[in-house]
């Protein structure tokens, strides 16, 4: 590689005066330079791109000389730029790269023109066979995009717009073609005529575009004839006027009149988490109203105010949602978006931004502020079912979205199939973005980056408020907006490339001092409103409405905020940009004012004051963030006020004589079919209050009038139902009124042969449908025969409905309500038919079973229905196995589905003989004989005809063939289904499996199942890593490993307990580390490498054993982790989950509180894992599960009520169960087989015939080979304190009561003795007692010295150690420290050795759990404080004789784990790691070792 | 209360302005190499053995994934407040790089290539759509470092994609450049300081030496403003608030634009880089400056060297360059005392702790940083 040198680059730098003709600062100056920052400029940045702005400017001066093909070449390498890239115009403003391009293109002169055409045509023959195969209309427009106005894009555009039409997406198809009427070469009505013609006479590839079919357009189903038509119209096609400001603002049109007098109709107060917010403005469809309260939506019924639906957002569950009240932005608009059914909103949600976690502050000034974050979501308008969002509370941003997911800064528009939005990055700078997203799926169509600047900020740079941006506008092609950063903007709607961006002159922002300042606000944050070749926006960090150039974003004229009155010689300020009337642009707030767009050419305006609040008589409202926003209606303009009402104004601004009193009234307004809707916030509450102001009479009598005006339509009667339905005045007469209408409406379109699915025609439907339920409901109490009737009605209706999610409620309700009824047996058994035809699988909360499936439910009933007799028993018993089979997995409120079918079956069976079932047995029968083994089908029978003989026979085939597979995975799973729907296994059964687990490696299950059980010598199931040799040589050391590899984390050590009977091919000498952020790493192969590389771990996974952490053990190759929440087993050689048991999951019927209690090996080569609530697990059931740890397959399951415990002592399974009264305390002792965990014997220990345990705990019970051991220490019943020896069968072989045993005493098991320890753990004098297993007789016993413990084990009471000797640590009355081992079986191999430790020392502990074990040696560690620093104390004892071998020290820090590994010694502490190796064999080291 | 919050990551890259390379095998430079004639006294055994550990160190502690961590985090008097712990930083990030640079390690060869190209990688993947270099809250002192390695990262490989994410941060410096002609914690404030806006003019400096547009007035406004921060000649001591250690009197160039900010060691240093880095070498000012730097850098050393704070880092970073293109006796008395004091704080693993500030690893790497400019890979020398 070349390096360059300074002197290889430009020695002088711009600012020392001299080397000026360096290229770089020649160009520099050629070119635009940046904004300067002037006084009232707004800090920003734009994408510049400098390259590509010389090619432009290039390629335009080549144009003019000729050069066509080269211009051409330049111009289509700037049409590669960014959406965002700018250019600097002449005249202070940037332009869009690709825009200009693309227009330049388009507009070649005629030379040129055809040079291009013949470029197009060329690429035009490549591209566009692939993109006719493509099966996306997508491929023609990027052939479009590729040769902006050229012949062969026109044809793309077609093309594509017939490709998406084909496929039923109108809108996109519309998309197109309104982007191909506008090309410059075809004027737009000929390209619309041209689009048709192709249409009509265009073969097209599938038939599915006939002419009698209906297509969803512009809102609704429309017949393609229509569709053709409206697409060949010159004019554009109409766009939801709702949808198209701001996401339903109103207000660049007229909106209608409400109908006077207007009334509080209805009122509703709605919660929201935001305090006295102005700023939710609601929009309406003309059926519902529309509400974003910022941290949720509601919709209510635009007629009565009922909630409709309602979606609480996330923001609700999040305890500490208050820490974003402050930072919201007073000039955030909330509103919805909607189109194509769909409602879109902007929802605060829990995100913790990464530029503030929390509010902070030092000594009262503000550091940081968490600021809200908004996102959008989705939901059917309808149902209120979420559609999509772009919110998931486990992954944010989630997967997939990171370029398009970023915080909405403002309310989205809906155009057509696309949803745009502001949205921002806050990094610390605002990086300000739109973004297009599909309305269907939010997928990110387009993003573009328009600027960055910044808001107010405190004295740390950090943001103090969020970032608002205008709403948008759309029209004609492109987005208008402004970033409310001191530029606004104008967009390409198909691709979101800019066309131009124009700064303007901004209100300075108040320096950062200590407590932030607020920069003034005067306009509200208006949507632009394009009007003709201009668009006027009121920025708010601007004191004038602007009007830009709608082509070049030239500023034309600007309005201060403030109206002057020329009589009063005062000045009004404006806040709402209201819309345009008659020409003339409409503002209010102290008052209302207008501006003449069209004449005066003057830059600076004013405009016309029409009232003021003195006129009126109002006061002004000090606080303008709480002013209220107005509409322009076709009579004038309502006005709310906060002091005298909403006013009712003429265009002259005077309050119109005889308009409507609303002098109670005020509030965010909108208008719809003569009714107005208000919304306000309470003052000093969370919440709004929102009403609808209308007259009933009004409104019937106008819908009254219509229908005796147009008798003949349906549209009139189905208005005039609807309207009387809604009354609030209700009686049966106005009902059947209602009732009329609608039969009436539907009768016409009946006439007129109207689709039933037209959505007017399912609206009758729906109403008539409602109404007859309700009256129905409401007479079931009064007159049942009548409310039969209306259900029946209701009924009927319900059938011509199309059932989506928001009716399927209902309709399952009167389902269930006709069944209560008392309608006719044949009536209801129609009912029952429906549900199980029309509604089978839909799951609803029926009364009594819970949710369950509607085929279900009229299952289970009709079931119910049949008696039980001879005649209909073989009947009952086949509609029996039909629930079995469709929904045995389903639990009801009463139980599982299986159980209670395969009970009420048995009993048939029982009551009949088996002849009611023959049928189901041939039936299996058939089935295995056609299944020729097929696992699948051979399963399928044993899980739906478990009853048949038939079943045994596949599970057997099942096994058979898994085991001859190899399978053993299969074999277990047979098995487990025998264990579930068998009585007794099938020995064959067991012998497949039993060599099945010999051939995968699980010896000891081999073993238990072919009844070799005691196979495996006592105490050595299992055992850690054995270090084969003396470790006196260190190989490894790794300083500050842990803090250098795994950042600051601490590290513990992991060693797991190697369960003997699982032979392993690949040795797994892996080195376990945890780190405190809950991640195992296991690294390099030692031996392969000779030594471990700790900088790099070969595999991880997250592990977090929690506080009472369970060992870990190894079965064979495969390493099982226990955490409180679930059990897995890993490959050791690659860390890889070959299964896990989840408690989370909650499939397996665990409950919400139960944890892993206990996770140990069985000695029939299965792993015991114990769930349950640790806090109850007296009165909470436990659960015992046994898995097979090779395959983690499930072989029992067990659930016990309530129990005190559970215990494994040498691999054998028992647990203790409270009986009766619990102050009895006496239990009952349950030895459980280890392979189903059913209890094999039941010792009741009350104190009678065996002694009381109090506490009932397992921790002094051993299971061992030749019976039951168990100490009681307090005495209980008849009984006394002592040692019981029981024999298998639970009598009693031999007692011992020794006096003063105390309540740290314990027992081991050491070959053929007991040695039993008095006065352990304890200041007195300690002594062991070594009993005969056989005969129980005491030998002398063994005085030890205070303070005794067993070397091995410190924390166990009662246990089988896998030596046959036992070792005790205890201190003499020198304070010396000893270590003794006492032999099981002979006293020559007793030995005391003195320890070069003093008393004091012990009290910190031995290192490990106990003293680590070779074979011929033992090495026993204490620790101990040296200051800032800890130092281990290593001694190495020969077992035989207990002399010390070798004494060793390390100094380390924090804390220290010690393990083997085998033939190492691994030292562990949180920030070294040694590694010793034990270089010599044990018994030449041990003769070197003593010569030393 | 005037208090002044100044940073999240320490200051500092002056010195790295220009191209740290001089035109010589990227790969094992030979060690008589390092050794110029008139400055044999300057690098001794031990301070190479010392940049070594401190490379070896921080190529230990470097993420997978390219980046360095340390404690993002503000000042608050003379403490730090971290808002992120242990995070990947920007600036710790650069500043790591870029001392691998100054040692003579290049991306893509010899020992530490790929530590190197793993750090670019990630720098340039943190480059913003707008320009701005930033992850988990890292504010323009980050940027700033940021685009300096990306400039010098360019001048050594001519990628295209550095060049991109170079172009964009440094529009970005340029655009968010206030009124004042400085620059201040985020882009786009209305206000300045002196820590801030010496990074700046840096990073302006490497990006326009490897090639990179820079208008010229961006830069003149910037040494403006410099000028403007001077303190009155006279004046001998400063607000007793302000006096951050020892030695009270008043540096050359205060924090911010008004009589009380305080004018301390590091921004006078930091001034004084400035004025250099923009071709100024003879003015009053910079003599007050090293005059005030030199009666103070001892007094200054020992009390924030003792307690390794950041403020020691960040002043010795900004001195080290203004000494060095001084030269001299006053080179040699300053550089001699920070060696000393330096190789002292060594921890034996090659690190330098930073125990209020950033971390370790943004102390090794300015430690590293300082250590290094002897070797003379960095080009900004010139006397």
């Amino acid at each position: 590689m070349m390096l360059r040198s300074q002197e290889l680059r430009s020695p002088v730098f711009p600012g020392s005066g001299s080397g000026a003709c360096f290229p770089f600062l020649v160009l520099g100056l050629l070119l635009p330079a940046s904004p300067s920052p002037s006084q009232n400029r707004a800090l920003f940045s734009v994408a510049q791109d400098e390259g590509r702005s010389r090619r432009y400017a290039e390629a335009k001066r080549l144009l003019d000389h000729g050069k066509y093909a080269s211009a051409i070449g330049l111009l289509r390498e700037v049409l590669e730029s960014s959406s965002s890239a700018v250019t600097r115009s002449p005249d202070g403003g940037y332009l869009g790269l690709r825009y200009l391009a693309r227009e330049t293109l388009a507009r070649l002169p005629g030379e040129a023109a055809s040079i291009y055409e013949d470029l197009a045509k060329g690429t035009a023959k490549l591209l566009l066979p692939d993109a006719l195969i493509a099966p996306e209309g997508g491929s023609f427009q990027r052939l479009r995009e590729s040769y902006p106005g050229t012949r062969a894009a026109e044809t793309a555009l077609a093309a594509g717009g017939l490709r998406y039409l084909e496929q039923g997406r109108v809108v996109r198809a519309w998309h197109l073609f309104s982007s191909l009427s506008s090309l410059y070469r075809s004027p737009s009505g000929e390209s619309g005529r041209l689009i048709c013609r192709r249409l009509l006479s265009l073969p097209l590839p599938s038939r599915s575009l006939g002419p009698d079919m209906e297509l969803p357009f512009a809102g609704r189903n429309r017949p393609l004839r229509s569709v053709l038509r409206a697409l060949s119209s010159t004019s554009p096609l109409p766009l939801p006027a709702s949808g198209v400001l701001g996401g339903g603002i109103e207000g660049s049109h007229p909106s209608p009149a409400p109908l006077e007098p207007v009334t509080t109709a209805w009122s509703r107060k709605i919660p929201t988490l935001t305090f006295f917010n102005w700023n939710i403005l609601p929009v309406t469809d003309g059926k519902r109203v529309y509400l974003n309260t910022g941290t949720g939506i509601h919709c209510l019924d635009l007629l009565t105010g009922r909630t409709c639906w309602s979606f609480q957002g996330p923001l609700h569950e999040e305890p500490s949602s208050g820490d974003f009240l402050a930072s919201i932005s007073p000039h955030q608009i909330q509103v919805v978006g909607f189109g194509k059914g769909l409602v879109v909103a902007s929802i605060q949600v829990p995100k913790i931004p990464d530029i503030a976690k929390e509010n902070t502050e030092f000594n009262g000034i503000p550091v940081m502020r968490r600021l809200p974050v908004r996102r959008l979501f989705a939901f059917e308008a309808d149902s209120g079912r979420l559609i999509w969002s772009h919110w998931d509370p486990e992954k944010d941003p989630p997967k997939g979205f990171e370029d398009a997911v970023m915080d909405v800064s403002g309310p989205p528009l809906v155009v057509g199939d696309t949803v745009y939005v502001p949205t921002h990055k806050q990094l610390g700078t605002i990086a300000f973005y739109v973004s297009a997203f599909d309305l269907e799926s939010g997928s990110l169509r387009w993003k573009t980056l328009i600027c960055s600047s910044q808001v107010e900020v405190n004295m740390f740079g950090n943001a103090y408020w969020e970032h608002a941006a205008s709403p948008l506008a759309c029209s004609d092609g492109f987005l208008f907006g402004t970033t409310n950063l001191g530029l606004a903007f104008s967009l390409s709607l198909e691709d979101g490339a800019i066309r131009w961006l124009r700064p303007y002159e901004i209100i300075p922002l108040p320096p950062a001092q200590m407590i932030p300042q607020a920069r003034e606000v005067y306009w509200g944050n208006n949507p632009p409103i394009a009007h003709g070749e201009t668009v006027v926006m009121t920025p708010l960090d601007s004191v004038n409405a602007l009007c830009f150039d709608r082509g070049t974003g030239k500023i034309l004229w600007e309005m201060p905020f403030l109206v002057p009155d020329s009589q009063l010689g005062r000045s009004y300020p404006m806040k709402w940009m209201l819309g345009i009337r008659e020409s003339r642009l409409w503002f209010s707030g102290d008052g209302l004012a207008s501006l003449a767009l069209e004449g005066t050419r003057r830059f600076q305006r004013r405009a016309r004051l029409v009232s003021s609040a003195s006129r009126l008589g109002i006061r002004q409202i000090e606080d303008r963030s709480r002013m209220p926003r107005g509409i322009l209606t076709s009579r004038g303009a309502l006005l709310p006020t906060a002091t005298v009402g909403i006013l009712s104004l003429d265009v002259e601004g005077k309050i119109r004589p005889g308009s409507p009193s609303l002098r109670n009234q005020t509030g965010n307004l909108c208008s719809s079919r003569g009714i107005l809707v208000t919304v306000q916030p309470l003052s000093q509450s969370h919440r709004i209050l929102v009403k609808g102001l209308y007259s009933f009479k009004a409104l019937i009598d106008r819908a009254r009038n219509k229908v005796r005006k147009h008798p003949g339509s349906p549209e009139f009667h189905l208005e005039l139902a609807e309207l009387i339905a809604s009354r609030p005045d209700t009686s049966p007469a106005i009902e059947q009124q209602a009732l009329a209408g609608y039969r009436k409406a539907l009768l016409l379109w009946k006439r007129r042969g109207t689709s039933s699915t037209r959505p007017n025609f399912q609206r009758a439907i729906l109403g008539l449908f409602r109404l007859e339920l309700r009256i129905g409901r409401r007479l079931q109490r009064i007159d049942l025969r009548a409310a039969s009737g209306h259900l029946w009605e209701a009924y009927e209706a319900s059938r011509k409905l199309t059932p989506d999610s928001s009716k399927l409620e209902e309709i399952l309700d009167l389902h269930e309500l006709l069944l209560r009824s008392s309608l006719s047996a044949e009536r209801k058994e129609e009912i029952l038919r429906s549900l199980r035809d029309r509604f089978p699988d839909t799951i609803h909360d029926f009364q009594g079973f819970g949710p369950i499936p509607a085929g279900l439910y009229a299952a289970w009933l009709r079931m119910k229905g049949i008696p039980e007799t001879r005649s209909a028993a073989r009947g009952l018993a086949t509609l029996l196995q039909e629930i079995l089979e469709k929904w045995g997995g389903i639990t009801m409120r009463t139980g599982k589905v299986r159980d209670l079918v395969l009970v009420r079956l048995q009993d048939l069976i029982r009551k009949f003989g088996p002849e009611v079932y023959a049928h189901i047995e041939r039936r299996a029968r058939k089935l295995l004989d056609a299944s020729k083994d097929d696992p699948a089908a051979l399963r399928s029978i044993l899980r739906s005809f478990p009853l048949t003989k038939t079943a045994k026979e596949a599970l057997l085939s099942l096994a058979s063939l898994s085991a001859r597979n190899g399978d053993f995975a299969a074999v277990l799973d047979a098995y487990g289904s025998a264990a579930e729907l068998l009585s007794s296994i099938p020995p064959e059964l067991k012998a497949h499996l039993s060599r099945a687990a010999l051939a995968a490696g699980n010896r000891l299950l081999a073993l238990e199942l072919s009844g070799n059980r005691d196979s495996l010598p006592e105490g050595r199931l299992f055992s850690p890593a054995t270090l084969n040799g003396i470790p006196d040589r260190q190989v490894f050391h790794s300083a500050r490993s842990s803090s250098r590899d795994f950042g600051h984390a601490a590290t513990t050590l992991v060693s797991p307990l190697f369960v003997r009977g699982f032979p392993s091919r690949t040795p797994p000498p892996l080195l376990l580390l945890r780190n405190d952020r809950f991640r195992l790493m296991a690294f390099k192969n030692i031996r392969s490498s000779g030594l471990p590389d700790l900088r790099k771990y070969d595999w991880e996974i997250d592990y977090d054993p929690g506080v009472r952490a369970l060992p870990s053990w190894v079965f064979g190759e495969v390493l099982v982790l226990s955490d409180p929440g679930r059990v897995r087993g890993l490959s050791l050689a690659n860390g890889k989950v070959l299964w896990s048991l989840d408690l989370s999951e909650g499939g397996g019927g665990f409950e919400a509180e139960e944890e892993i209690l206990l996770a140990r090996p069985l000695r029939s080569g299965l792993l015991l894992v114990v769930t349950g609530s640790p806090a109850s697990k007296e009165t909470r059931p436990t659960t015992l599960l046994g898995l097979e740890p090779l395959t983690g397959k499930l072989l029992f399951r067990r659930e016990i009520p309530a129990a005190a415990g559970v215990g494994v002592t040498d691999g054998r399974l028992f647990f203790l169960r409270p009986r009766g009264d619990r102050g009895a305390r006496t239990s009952e002792l349950h030895l459980c087989d280890g392979l189903d965990a059913r209890s094999l014997k039941v010792l009741s220990l009350d104190g009678r015939r065996l002694p009381r345990l109090i506490p009932p705990s397992p921790d002094r019970i051993v299971l061992a080979s030749d019976g039951v051991y168990l100490l009681t220490l307090l005495p209980g019943g008849f009984r006394k304190p002592g040692l019981y020896a029981l024999d298998p069968e639970g009598e009693i072989r031999w007692e011992i009561h020794p006096p003063r045993l105390g309540e740290r005493d314990g027992f081991i098991l050491v070959g053929k003795q007991v040695q039993l320890q008095i006065g352990f753990r304890s200041m007195r004098t300690a002594r062991v007692l070594p009993l005969d297993r056989t005969t129980g007789k005491a030998s002398p016993p063994v005085t030890l010295g205070r303070m005794a413990f067993p070397a091995e084990e410190r924390s166990t009471w009662g246990r089988i150690p896998p030596r046959p000797r036992g070792f005790y640590v205890w201190t003499d009355s020198e304070d010396a420290v000893h270590l003794s081992a006492l032999g099981g079986t002979e006293a020559r191999t007793s030995w005391d050795t003195v320890l070069p430790w003093e008393s004091s020392d012990l009290r910190r502990d031995l290192v490990s759990e106990g003293a680590l074990f070779g074979p011929t040696f033992l090495l026993l560690g204490k620790e101990r404080r040296l200051g800032r620093r800890n130092e281990l104390d290593l001694l190495v004892l020969d077992m035989e004789t207990g002399s010390i071998l070798e004494r060793m020290s390390r100094s380390y820090r924090a804390y220290v784990n010690i393990a083997p590994w085998h033939g190492y010694l691994v030292i562990h502490s949180w920030l070294d790691t040694w590694i010793l190796r034990a270089a010599n064999a044990p018994g030449s080291s041990l003769k070197r070792k003593k010569r030393r | 209360m005037n208090m002044s919050p100044l940073s999240t990551v320490v200051l500092g890259a002056a010195l790295l302005s220009g191209s740290f390379f001089r035109a010589q095998s990227p790969e094992e430079p030979p060690e008589q190499d390092r050794r110029p004639p008139e400055g044999g006294w300057e690098i001794t055994e031990e301070l190479e053995d010392a940049t070594r550990a401190g490379l070896a160190y921080l190529a230990r502690t470097q993420d997978p994934e390219g980046f360095w961590r340390g404690d993002v985090g503000y000042k608050i008097n003379s403490s730090y407040s971290p808002t992120a712990e242990n995070a990947a930083h920007v600036g710790v990030t650069a500043l790591a790089t870029i001392a691998f640079f100054a040692c003579g390690e290049v991306p893509r060869k010899g020992r530490y290539g790929k530590v190197v190209d793993r750090a670019v990688a990630w720098l340039t993947r943190q480059v913003e759509e707008n320009g701005y270099i930033t992850t988990n809250g890292t504010r323009m002192y980050s940027h700033a470092f940021a685009t300096l390695c990306l400039a010098e990262v360019y001048g050594m490989t001519t990628s295209d994609e550095v060049r991109s994410a170079l172009q964009r941060s440094v529009d970005m410096i340029i655009q968010s450049q206030n009124q004042e002609g400085g620059w201040r914690y985020k882009p786009f404030a209305q206000e300045s300081d002196m820590s801030i806006t010496v990074c700046q003019v840096v990073a302006l400096r490497a990006a326009w030496n490897s090639g990179i547009h820079v208008p010229k007035k961006a830069i003149d406004a910037a040494v403006a403003y410099v000028r403007r921060s001077a303190t009155p000649p006279g004046v001998r001591r400063i607000h007793p608030r302000w006096r951050f250690g020892p030695g009270g009197s008043s540096g050359v160039f205060r924090y911010q634009q008004g009589r009380e900010a305080r004018a301390t060691f590091p921004l006078t240093a930091a001034g004084a880089t400035t004025l250099y880095g923009a071709g100024i070498y003879r003015d009053p000012l910079l003599k007050r400056a090293l005059s005030f730097m030199e009666r103070t850098f001892d007094s200054y050393n020992r009390y924030w060297g003792k307690r390794r704070h950041y403020f020691f880092y960040y002043g010795n970073y900004y001195a080290v360059q203004a000494f060095f293109i001084a030269g001299g006796r006053r080179w040699a008395r300053y550089f001699r005392q920070v060696r000393e004091l330096l190789l002292e704080m060594q921890n034996p693993d090659g690190s330098w702790d930073c125990n209020i500030g950033p971390g370790p690893n943004f102390g090794t790497a300015v430690a590293t940083l300082i250590l290094a400019v002897p070797f003379r890979y960095l080009p900004i020398v010139q006397r």
